[in-house]
C-alpha cells in the first residue's frame, strides 16, 4: 500500500514537473509583458548557449602508502559521533574536590530516593496500623540501601546528578533498616514465636 | 489488632531489660575515631551461651515456682540442678538487649570510648597502629587495611535474672563482676577512609573477676541442716575471634557483627558445698547502629 502510495506521489510530481516551466506563472507574465506567444517564449528560454570549448589541465594525483600508524586507527571501532561531539562528563571541580555533571541524572539515585520515601510511609504504617508492614519497609530499606550505596559510588566516580537523592535515601534507609530488624525480633517475641537459631530459642 | 503500636512500643521496651551479660560485643573498626570527630550509636545484642541454654532447658522441666513456693526447700538432685543453671546463668547469661555507646578521638590514633551495656558500665581505650588517620573526605587510599588494639574495662553488680522469679529471694545469690577484654582488630576499608564502611575483624582475649555471695532462707541439707551463706571468688580468661561489616556512609553506619568467646568458667561451689566446674562457647551476635558527628575533611 505504502509502496503504491509512494509511486502514485513519484507519479504525480513527475509530470508535474514537466508542464512546470510552460505553466510557470511568471514566464506567462514575461511573455505577456513582450506580446510574444507562450510556446514561442518556452522556446527562446529552452535554448542552450554554446560556450567555446577549453582545455583544463587535471593535476596528476600521487598515491601514497599509508603509514603504521594510520592503518592502525582506521581498524579501531567506530566511535558514535554523539559522543565525541556532545561529551556526557563535565569534570567540574567544586567543593570537596568531587567532579560533578550537569548532563545525566542517576537512575538508582531514584529508586533509592523513592523506595526510602516508601520505607517511610511503612514505618508509618507499621506504627498505626499493624506491625506486619515492618516486613514491608524492611524490604523498601534493603532497597534504598542497596541502590543509593551503589549510586552514590558512581556519582562520586562519574560526577552525575542525584547525590543528594541518594544521601538522603541512604540516611533514611539505614536507622529505619535497622528499626525494622529490631522491630519485626521484638515483634516475634511478643507473639511467642521467638528467634531460633540451631537448637537455641532467644526470647 | 487494635493497638499494634502498643505492643510494638511494650516489645521494644522489653527489649530493654537486657541481663548481665559481660559486655564483649566488638564492633569497632581497626581505624579509630579521627581527633575532633565523635561516633556514637546503639546496639541490639543478644548472648548466646550454649552450655547455659542447655541447663536451662533442663531447669523449665523442673518447676521453678512449686521449689520457690515450698515452706522449707531441701538440697536433692532437683535443687542441684537449679542451683547449676542459676550459677551458669549468672556467669554468662542468655539473654538480648541493647547497650549504648560513645567514642572519640582525643589524639592522633588514640581513641575513648564509654558503653552502657544493661547494668555494665565500659570504658574502653583504642591505639591505632596501621593505616592513616585522616577523616571522611580526605582524599587517599580507598583498598586500605588498618589496625589496632583496644582495651575494655567495664564493671557491674547484679542478682539472679527474672527467670529465676521468686527462686531469687530463697537463694539470695549476689553477684558482682569486673571484665577486662583485649581486641587486636584488623579492618579493610570500603572507600577512602572508611568512607563506605569496613569488614572488620580480629582476635580477642578476656579475663573477667567474679565475687559471688548466697544468702538461703528456709533451705536445709540432706541432713536437715540449715545451709548458710557463702562468699567466693572465681576468675577466667575467655578468647576468641569476631568480625563485624559497617556498611553506611558518611554519617550513619549499620553494623552487623558477630563475636565468639571459648571459656573455662572455672569451679563454683554450690549450696550443698559441691563445686560445680563448666565450660563452653558463647555467640554474641549483635547489629548496630552507628551515627558519626564531626568535621568531613580536614
Amino acid at each position: 500500500m505504502l509502496r503504491c502510495l509512494v509511486i502514485l506521489i513519484l507519479v504525480f510530481f513527475t509530470s508535474c514537473s514537466g508542464g512546470l516551466y510552460t505553466h510557470y506563472p511568471k514566464v506567462r507574465q514575461q511573455a505577456k509583458e513582450k506580446n510574444l506567444p507562450e510556446k514561442q517564449f518556452d522556446k527562446i528560454t529552452l535554448k542552450h548557449e554554446t560556450l567555446p570549448t577549453k582545455r583544463i589541465s587535471i593535476p596528476s594525483a600521487t598515491v601514497q602508502s599509508p603509514i603504521k600508524i594510520e592503518i592502525e586507527q582506521s581498524q579501531l571501532p567506530l566511535i558514535p559521533q554523539k559522543q565525541i561531539n556532545a561529551p556526557t562528563q563535565k569534570t567540574a571541580i567544586t567543593g570537596d574536590g568531587r567532579p560533578r555533571d550537569a548532563t545525566h541524572y542517576n537512575k538508582n539515585a531514584k529508586v533509592a530516593f523513592v523506595a526510602a520515601i516508601g520505607a517511610l510511609t511503612f514505618f508509618v504504617a507499621g506504627l498505626l496500623i499493624h506491625p506486619a508492614f515492618l516486613i514491608a519497609m524492611f524490604l523498601c530499606t534493603l532497597l534504598a540501601f542497596v541502590k543509593g550505596i551503589k549510586a552514590i559510588r558512581k556519582i562520586m566516580k562519574t560526577g552525575e546528578h542525584g547525590r543528594y537523592k541518594a544521601e538522603f535515601a541512604l540516611y533514611v534507609a539505614i536507622p529505619l533498616l535497622f528499626l525494622s530488624i529490631v522491630g519485626i525480633i521484638a515483634y516475634l517475641s511478643a507473639n511467642g514465636t521467638g528467634l531460633q537459631i540451631g537448637n537455641v530459642f532467644i526470647p | 489488632m487494635l493497638v499494634p503500636y502498643k505492643i510494638l512500643v511494650v516489645c521494644l521496651a522489653v527489649l530493654l531489660f537486657t541481663a548481665c551479660a559481660a559486655p564483649r560485643v566488638i564492633n569497632q573498626s581497626g581505624k579509630v575515631t579521627p581527633k575532633g570527630n565523635v561516633v556514637a550509636g546503639a546496639s541490639y545484642t543478644a548472648n548466646v551461651p550454649v552450655r547455659t541454654a542447655i541447663l536451662m532447658g533442663k531447669i523449665v522441666e523442673q518447676n521453678i515456682s512449686d521449689l520457690a513456693n515450698k515452706d522449707s526447700i531441701t538440697v536433692d538432685g532437683n535443687l542441684e540442678t537449679i542451683n547449676k543453671a542459676a550459677v551458669a546463668y549468672a556467669v554468662d547469661p542468655f539473654s538480648s538487649g541493647y547497650d549504648f555507646y560513645l567514642r572519640a578521638g582525643i589524639a592522633k590514633r588514640f581513641e575513648a570510648g564509654y558503653k552502657l551495656a544493661g547494668k555494665a558500665n565500659t570504658f574502653m581505650l583504642q591505639y591505632q597502629f596501621m593505616g592513616t588517620t585522616g577523616n571522611i573526605g580526605t582524599v587517599g587510599k580507598s583498598t586500605q587495611l588498618y589496625g589496632s588494639v583496644a582495651l575494655q574495662y567495664s564493671w557491674q553488680g547484679y542478682k539472679l535474672p527474672n527467670v529465676f522469679g521468686e527462686l531469687q529471694s530463697r537463694l539470695g545469690y549476689s553477684f558482682k563482676r569486673n571484665d577486662f577484654l583485649l581486641p587486636l582488630i584488623f579492618s579493610y576499608s570500603f572507600g577512602e577512609e572508611e568512607e563506605y564502611g569496613c569488614l572488620a575483624f580480629g582476635v580477642a582475649a578476656s579475663y573477667s573477676r567474679i565475687t559471688y555471695t548466697t544468702l538461703p532462707d528456709r533451705v536445709f541439707n540432706d541432713k536437715n541442716e540449715p545451709v548458710f551463706g557463702v562468699k567466693n571468688k572465681q576468675g577466667f580468661a575467655s578468647f576468641g575471634a569476631f568480625i563485624n561489616a559497617k556498611v553506611g556512609y558518611k554519617y550513619v553506619y549499620l553494623i552487623p557483627a558477630c563475636s565468639m568467646f571459648y571459656q573455662n568458667y572455672g569451679t563454683y561451689k554450690l549450696l550443698n558445698g559441691d563445686n560445680f566446674n563448666f565450660k563452653g562457647l558463647t555467640i554474641i551476635p549483635s547489629l548496630s547502629l552507628q551515627f558519626r558527628l564531626g568535621k568531613d575533611y580536614e
